[in-house]
This record gives C-alpha cells, structure tokens and sequence, in this order.
C-alpha cells in the first residue's frame, strides 16, 4: 500500500473513531475515494472530452479517482522512459503501438493484461496488433482506436462550387483544377518544421489506392520492398499532387494546415481520423466529412490505411494495480468505446457501438475496407525505421529534389539493416 | 624555530579549512559533472535494449557508429557542425569585429548601438528560433520584404529547402549572438593604448591598416577567446535546429547536427517514433566530448602562442 493512501486511511480513521471503532468503519466503508489512479496521456488536444469520460467512470465507481495528465506528443515518450526508470510513473500510461512499444515491454515495466482484462478478447485484431509484446505475444496494454486515413473535405466548399465527391483519380485532379481556379487552395498540406509525420500520413492515405490490401503481406513476406513500382507510384502520385498543395508548400507545417482547413480557406486535407474530434472543437461550424482517396478505375474499391493508434497500460511499479486494473478494464468496456466515441468521434477500438456522429460513421464505413498503415504497422520496430526515412526526405521529394525511386530506395536499404521477412 | 612551527600549524589549520570550504563544491561538481561523464562513458561500451544497459558490448557501439546507417548520419552532422562553426566565424566573429571597429572609430552613439547588437542575445535561442520561424515562413514578413523589394518572387520557403536551410539556420544563430563579439572587440579596442593608433596614423596608416596590422594582433586574446566558445556552442548546437526544422534536422537531415542526432538516438523522436539507442547515443556523446575537449585544448594552446605583448 503507498504512503499516500495509509495517510488517507489514517485521516478517514480519525474522523470516523470519533463516532465509531476505526477498525470496522475502515473495512466495510464502501463509499470512500481511498484510490487515485494517475494515468498519463500525449492528447493534450482531447483534455476535455477525456475527462468527461472519466467523470461517467468516477460516478460508477466511488471509491476510484482517475487523476488525469497531459504532456505534449513531442516531450512525452521521453517524459514517460524517465519516469519509468526512475521508478515514479503514473498507474497507467499511455502507450504508443507496435516498435514503440516494445522497449517498455523489454524493460520489464509493464504487466501483460491478457487475464487481468477479460474483454480485451472481444477486440479486434486490427485493434490488438498494436499492443502485443514481440518476444511473449501477450497483450500489454488497451487499445482505445484504430484510426484509419482519409481525404477530409469541406461541404460547403464543395456544394458551392457544385463539385461532387470524385470517383477517379482523374475527377480528383479536375476537381482540384476546378477549386484553384476558383481561388481556394485543393489540398491544405505541409510537414515543415518537424511536422513530416502529416506528410507521412498523405502517403498513407494515396497509397493504398495503388498498391492494394494484399501489399502489406507482400511485403512482410519479403515479396515485395519498397523499391516495388507499386510503392514507388504512392510516392510520385503524392509528389504530382504538387500544384495544389497549400502555397509555400516546403515551409508550411502541420499546424499552418490545418488551420488553412478549419478556416475554410482550403478545401481538402489528407489525414487520420484523429482529426475528426480536434477540427470539431476548433471549428464547430465547419461542415466537412471524409471521403476515401480514388483510384484511377472507378470500379476498384477503395481501401484505407488502418493502425491501433496506441493504448493504455498498466505500469509494473504502480502501488494501486487493484483500481488501476478496475480502470482498465472500463476502458476495454463497450461503455468507454460508445464515450470514446461520441465525445472524440475517432473510430473506438470496438466495433460494437451506436453511431451518432456522420463523419465517424464515415469512417467507420471505410475502415471496413483496411489495410495495414504500411510505414508504421510493418516498419517502425527497430531504428532506422522507414517512417524516419520518409519523413526526412519527403519534402525534397515533393519539390523535386529526390527522386521517388531513391526516396524508395533509401528507405529499402534502411529497413534491411534490421527487418527478417516472415517466410 | 618555535615561531615558525606556529606558523606552518596555523598554515595547516588554514589548508584544512581550505579543503573543507572547497569540498561542498567540489561534491557537487562531482555529481553532477564527473559523476554522469564517467556514467555515460561506461553505458558507451554497454549494449542497451531499451531503457536497461545489458551486457557488455567493447567498442561496438563506437565501432556502429561509422558503419550504416548511422554513419551517414554521423558525417552529415559532423559536416554541418563544421559548417555552422566557419560560419559563424565569418558571420558572427567577422561581422562583429568589423561593426566594434565602427564603434570603435566613431566613439559617438557607440554605447547605443552596442545594445543594439546586444540585445537579441538576451532573448532565449528558442525564442529567437520561433521568432525567426515566423519572419522566413512563407507569408511571413520576410517574404513580403523581399517581394516589396522585387528580390525575390512567389512564396518564401528557405527554411524547406534543403540547399538554403542550413544557411538560413547559421545567419540566425549568428543574430542571435552577434552583440557577443561586438562587446568583447570593443573592450579589447579601447585596452589599446591610444598612443599606438596616433602614432600609426601618423605615419599614414588607414582605417583598414589599422585594423589588420595593429588592432587585430593586439585582439589575439580576445579572437582566442571567441573562436574557442564558438567552436563549443557551434559544435553542441541543438536549440535553433530544434524550434526550427524539428529533432530531425529536416529537410533531408540537411540541418542535422551532432547534438540533434544524439537526441534522436537518445530519446527516440526518430521519425516521431519513441526507439531509442542508448549505447549508440552514448558512444557519440563520448565521442563528441573527446572531440570538444582536444579542439579546445588545442585552440587554446594555438592562441596563446600568437598573443602578442607589448
């Protein structure tokens, strides 16, 4: 028992012996907030809906507090490795999936959850890829979403200019003719300053379309690399769309665009479902949804880039595993999948839930037609990763000073110094 | 005699007490400065999985650390290191001798002007880098400057180009410092006898003789001084990258140095991502102290011996 609840029991103690014996009113007491579980989160984005989720847990459940704390995404996975090695984590952590993960597990911090969270078998696999050791397979943590990717677009926009969702590839080329003419910016895109990812994250959502749901096998069997045509025509298709990215293109971050969308200035952003919720409470009276990327043929159907965007786990050292375990188990619940939901619109981890929001329905609907986020399910395990590749040079890549074929390259021949196909 | 024993027992009482007024110093020099280098040399011969130091590994991490992929990264950031440093001598050390000089001669108005440069160094690099972010971002005041001007056309993306980024990125730090050489040059100038430049004139030296014969030998210290913190800042530059191009030094690593690079192996960030390699990050720290150390020893021994006395 930590120090700090002998100190709460001992004042509960104290003001109960003044009318009855300590030792029965300690045992039996039912209703006393004995247990704060601290967790710990990068969303500083979502702080409030987070903590409404909680609030409905905390009413079930009087006698656990869930104490809630942000850092920034850039300053949290190294916040959380110091911690851990100090020994002075939170009760839970949020957990970035697949590689990122794995040295946390490595380092012997976290307890594996696979009976401890009975429900985490009624989750889907595209959900509980992310969270499983690599050497044990077993479970360590509770994914929350698997987001998915796609062209998020404003309504208004698009009915004012009379323009219709594009079925082609080519329909979204003249469909970006047709916005620039009119003096709108297509496609509100850049990754300066740090903010690649976002690039990362366009490829993600074009590639798909070119290279089909059954690459992602090809090339975890070693089939296929990324030097294949397939993958190199994501990356020129990502290139070419060029003219109608936001102007200033290799100086505009992440932030800048997605400001030139909430503001309406921009008619269309490539992204992951994460943005659902953040664009909401930024804007709330911008009317946008989300669309798929087309292929070239207007009869291939269309397949999104899916992920387990992360999960919560339970820190080994944590002096309150009993309600820390309680509180885990209501975030593997269909009860916190239906909050995530209507409070965050990004896709839950569970399937099984009543849809209110159109655009999370949306994009419920495409995730039905996923394939694996390649750069990041199949390649973030071990540094050099090809996330680090791409993020670094896809910007010269955009203005023409990479070619795509040594992009491809580059991020082949760093993979290979550590990844084994599966034969 | 027995006054002289007195005296070296109240020289050993005054010793002692000497030791004992240095040692609380000294403790926490030791912990925090003897303490984590000597740490960080040990981890460097250790394999890492993770956060955990597990069997010993020799030299291998040093050993990784010039083969690929890391070693194109590690010359990458070398070179940039080495870049950043010529060109903050020219920018920063040349510039401010030339605008100490001007002050110098002109010794009306001066103590504005030298706040003047003095004044972004009081900001933080990590302002100035946001600042300066701001003014080159496309849209920005620069651009509009620049445009106003007819010297540039369309949208400014310096900072994305991977030609220009690291330029753009050296002239900032150099800014941001510039008040540093401007103040030292200045005090030097004026702890030159008046008499030395009266007499040079009189025998029909200009301004620019002047400079390069008589002042710049007798500003050996002062230019020793600058160089040798030059070559530490520039060579433990990580804040500038970091608030302006992110821990990647993008575009295409081209403004990657060997501080950001150790980030990356140390904390993760590598591509976003959170795998760390911590035997690889303490190999290049060891390294980059060894590097520091000798170059400054060196550079300081080099200035000494062109220090001229009157």
């Amino acid at each position: 028992m930590s120090m700090l609840s002998i100190h709460r029991r001992a004042a509960l103690g104290l003001i109960g012996g003044l009318a009855a014996a300590c030792a029965g009113i300690l045992t039996t007491a039912p209703a006393r907030a004995d247990s704060t579980v601290t967790l710990w989160s990068w969303r500083t984005e979502d702080e409030a809906a987070m903590r409404r989720i909680f609030d409905a847990f905390e009413k079930n459940n009087p006698g656990i507090k869930v104490d809630i704390q942000f850092t920034p995404d850039a300053d949290y996975q190294n916040r959380l490795s110091t911690a851990l090695r100090g020994g002075r984590g939170p009760d839970i952590a949020q957990l970035k999936a697949y590689g990122e993960l794995q040295p946390f597990i490595e380092g012997g911090y976290l307890d594996a959850l696979d009976d401890s969270v009975a429900e985490l078998k009624n989750m889907p696999d595209a959900a509980l890829g992310g969270v499983r050791g690599r050497a044990d397979g077993k479970l360590y943590g509770v994914p929350y979403s698997v987001p998915m990717m796609g062209v998020f677009y404003n309504e208004d926009i698009f009915s004012a200019q009379g323009i219709e969702i594009p079925k082609t590839y080519k329909e979204f080329v003249a469909t970006c003719d047709k916005l620039k003419a009119a003096g709108i910016t297509p496609i509100a895109n850049g990754g300066a300053n740090g903010s690649a990812w976002e690039l990362e994250i366009g490829v993600g959502v074009i590639g798909p379309t070119l290279y089909g749901p059954g690459f992602y096998d090809e090339m975890m069997s070693g089939k296929a690399t990324f030097e294949d045509p397939r993958y190199v025509a994501a990356l020129k298709r990502f290139a070419e769309l060029k003219p109608y990215y936001s102007d200033g293109f290799a100086g505009i971050d992440y932030t800048t665009a997605t400001q030139q969308f909430i503001g309406g200035k921009a008619a269309m952003f490539f992204g992951g479902s994460f943005e659902n919720g953040s664009f909401k409470s930024q804007n709330p009276k911008l009317k946008f949804s989300i669309f798929p990327f087309p292929a070239d043929d207007a009869s291939t159907k269309l397949y999104t880039s899916a992920f387990s965007d992360g999960s919560y786990g339970l820190v080994s050292e944590s002096q309150n595993k009993e309600a820390a375990t309680k509180v885990l188990n209501f975030m593997a619940s269909a009860e916190f999948a239906q909050l995530f939901a209507d409070e965050l619109g990004w896709p839950p981890a569970r399937s099984d839930v009543t849809v209110k929001d159109p655009v999370l329905s949306k994009m419920m609907e495409m995730s039905k037609n996923s394939t694996p986020y390649l750069t990041l399910v199949g390649f973030r395990w071990q540094t050099p990763t090809a996330s680090s590749v791409l993020q670094s040079e896809i910007i010269d890549m955009v203005e023409g000073n990479v070619a795509p074929e040594k992009l491809a390259a580059d991020m082949q021949a760093a993979v290979s110094t550590w990844f084994k196909p599966k034969q | 005699m027995t006054r002289l024993r007195h005296m070296t027992s109240l020289q050993r009482t005054q010793q002692r007490m000497a030791v004992l007024f240095i040692l609380p110093a000294l403790a926490v020099y030791g912990l925090f400065v003897l303490y984590p280098l000597l740490m960080s040399l040990w981890g460097s011969f250790f394999a890492w999985k993770g956060l955990r130091m597990q069997e010993f590994a020799g030299l291998a991490n040093f050993t990784r650390l010039f083969i690929f992929p890391s070693g194109a990264r590690l010359y990458g950031a070398l070179w940039h290191n080495v870049a950043w440093f010529f060109g903050i001598m020219l920018l920063q050390n040349g510039l401010g001798l030339l605008f100490a000089w001007l002050l110098f001669l002109r010794d009306r108005g001066a103590a504005f002007f030298q706040s003047v440069f003095f004044f972004p160094a009081v900001l933080s690099p990590v302002i100035v880098g946001a600042l300066w972010r701001l003014l080159l971002a496309p849209g920005g005041i620069a651009e509009w400057a620049l445009n106003g001007l007819g010297l540039h056309q369309g949208s400014l993306t310096v900072l994305g180009n991977s030609h220009t980024a690291l330029a753009m990125l050296i002239a900032v730090d150099a800014w941001n410092w510039m008040g540093l050489p401007v103040l030292i040059y200045t005090a030097g100038l004026r702890q030159i006898s008046g008499q030395i430049f009266e007499a040079a004139k009189l025998d029909g030296a200009g301004n620019a003789r002047m400079l390069f014969s008589i002042a710049l030998p007798l500003l050996m210290p002062a230019l020793g001084t600058l160089t040798t913190l030059s070559f530490i800042n520039t060579f433990n530059q990580f804040d500038i990258v970091y608030v302006m191009q992110g821990v990647q030094g993008n575009p295409s690593y081209s403004t990657d140095t060997l501080v950001t690079y150790f980030y990356r192996l140390a904390f993760g960030a590598e591509g976003a991502v959170g795998i760390t390699d911590i035997g690889l990050a303490l190999a290049l720290g060891t390294m980059l102290f060894l590097v520091l150390s000798i170059g400054t020893l060196l550079m300081l021994r080099f200035f000494d011996k062109r220090t001229v006395q009157l």
